[in-house]
């Protein structure tokens, strides 16, 4: 969320307001990258827009409380995300959404140029998803938070109690483990 | 920054992760549907009906959980009991209901269950903001079926649960906050 501090602060003030314009503005541009992340989370659709109006029912319910930090308020948000998902897939005893259609939908994020290229490219993404499931969960959630979620170094680290360094380190080993996987498939 | 003959390129990190994102299904354009919008607004007019005084009044859940749209508890109920991995009984029998008063019902149907009555109802047109309650008339007094915080613009889809079983209930009344029926329902009995 590319806002000024002082603009964050204001939007979080009349969101505690009651403000239905700034609640469907928090929710508008938290949306992409919270149903992202649900989606990649959860098994159904369904289930992942539920765990999207969790997050914010639970931010309703929290705003009071919340007090501007590292993490910023869409770093909040994220916070409340995960243990939403977490808590949805512990209850349900559904999974990840590992299966193959799943990951096949998910690659097939349309792909912009020649139809010959597009293919290729979609198929790239395939394979990039496949090293991606492979990852250890450490490492998939790290690089979730990053790609997904849009949170830097020191939002994750606030997120998960490290320090931003550590958080750029692991990330860059994630990374490198990424590539390996990505370049043992391609071989 | 997709390379299709050699992958992406690794030394550009910036680029590594916006085709991860990509590929992982990041849509940075994704729009939230527009019944979910409604309930985040619905619920938002509440929030601020508890006001600074109440700072941490918790927002009614039924405004924002219920299946797309602001359905009541009752139909947070039905959405929950009716996921993928039930085993409920096929197709139990579905009867076609007809409600007369002051809104748009644009379906209404009663699923006889083994374990009590549900409504399937889809209205609009109610007073945007007002809570209503559904109640099922029944031989041995009424039953609280649920209720629903009407939203603007948008048809809301409901699920409404209650115990007592379909040849038990004789009808079916959604209240207004003063307790008058805006809609009812004279089932036909058996």
């Amino acid at each position: 969320m590319d806002e000024d501090p002082a603009g964050e602060h204001r939007l979080v003030d009349r969101a505690r307001r009651g403000d239905p314009d700034a609640w469907e503005l928090l929710y508008r541009r938290a949306y992409p990258r919270l149903i992202a992340f649900a989606r990649r989370r959860l098994m159904a659709e369904e289930q992942a827009e539920e765990a999207v109006s969790e997050t914010m029912a639970r931010a309703m319910d929290a705003i009071g409380r919340y007090r501007p930090g590292s993490s910023g308020i869409e770093g909040w948000l994220f916070g409340i995300a995960r243990n939403v998902v977490l808590e949805s897939y512990r209850s349900s005893g559904r999974h990840r959404a590992t299966d193959p259609t799943s990951l096949t939908a998910i690659a097939a994020t349309p792909a912009q140029g020649s139809p010959e290229h597009a293919v290729l490219v979609t198929e790239e993404r395939r394979m990039l998803v496949t090293a991606f499931e492979r990852l250890s969960a450490a490492d998939r959630e790290l690089l979730e938070l990053r790609v997904l979620a849009g949170l830097d170094a020191q939002q994750v680290g606030a997120l998960t109690g490290r320090r931003a360094g550590a958080v750029r380190t692991a990330q860059s080993r994630a990374l490198a483990r990424l590539r390996t996987n990505f370049e043992g498939l391609m071989a | 920054m997709t390379r299709s003959d050699q992958g992406p390129e690794w030394d550009d990190e910036p680029a590594v992760l916006e085709e991860l994102g990509r590929a992982l299904g990041h849509d940075s354009e994704a729009e939230p549907p527009p019944d979910r919008v409604a309930a985040i607004r619905a619920a938002a007019v509440h929030l601020q009906a508890g006001g600074l005084e109440e700072p941490r009044r918790r927002p009614d859940r039924r405004f924002l959980l219920a299946g797309g749209v602001a359905a009541g508890v009752g139909g947070i109920a039905g959405f929950l009991t009716r996921g993928s991995d039930e085993q409920e009984p096929e197709s139990p029998p579905t009867e076609q209901i007809r409600f007369s008063g002051d809104a748009d019902v644009t379906m209404s149907a009663l699923i006889n269950h083994t374990w009590g009555t549900e409504l399937l109802l889809d209205l609009s047109g109610l007073m945007p903001g007002t809570e209503y309650d559904v109640v099922f008339e029944t031989r041995g007094g009424t039953a609280a079926a649920g209720s629903l915080l009407a939203v603007d613009g948008v048809v809301m889809k409901c699920r409404f649960n209650a115990a007592p079983l379909r040849a038990d209930v004789l009808a079916i009344e959604l209240r207004g906050p003063d307790g008058a029926a805006v809609l009812h329902s004279t089932l036909p009995q058996a």
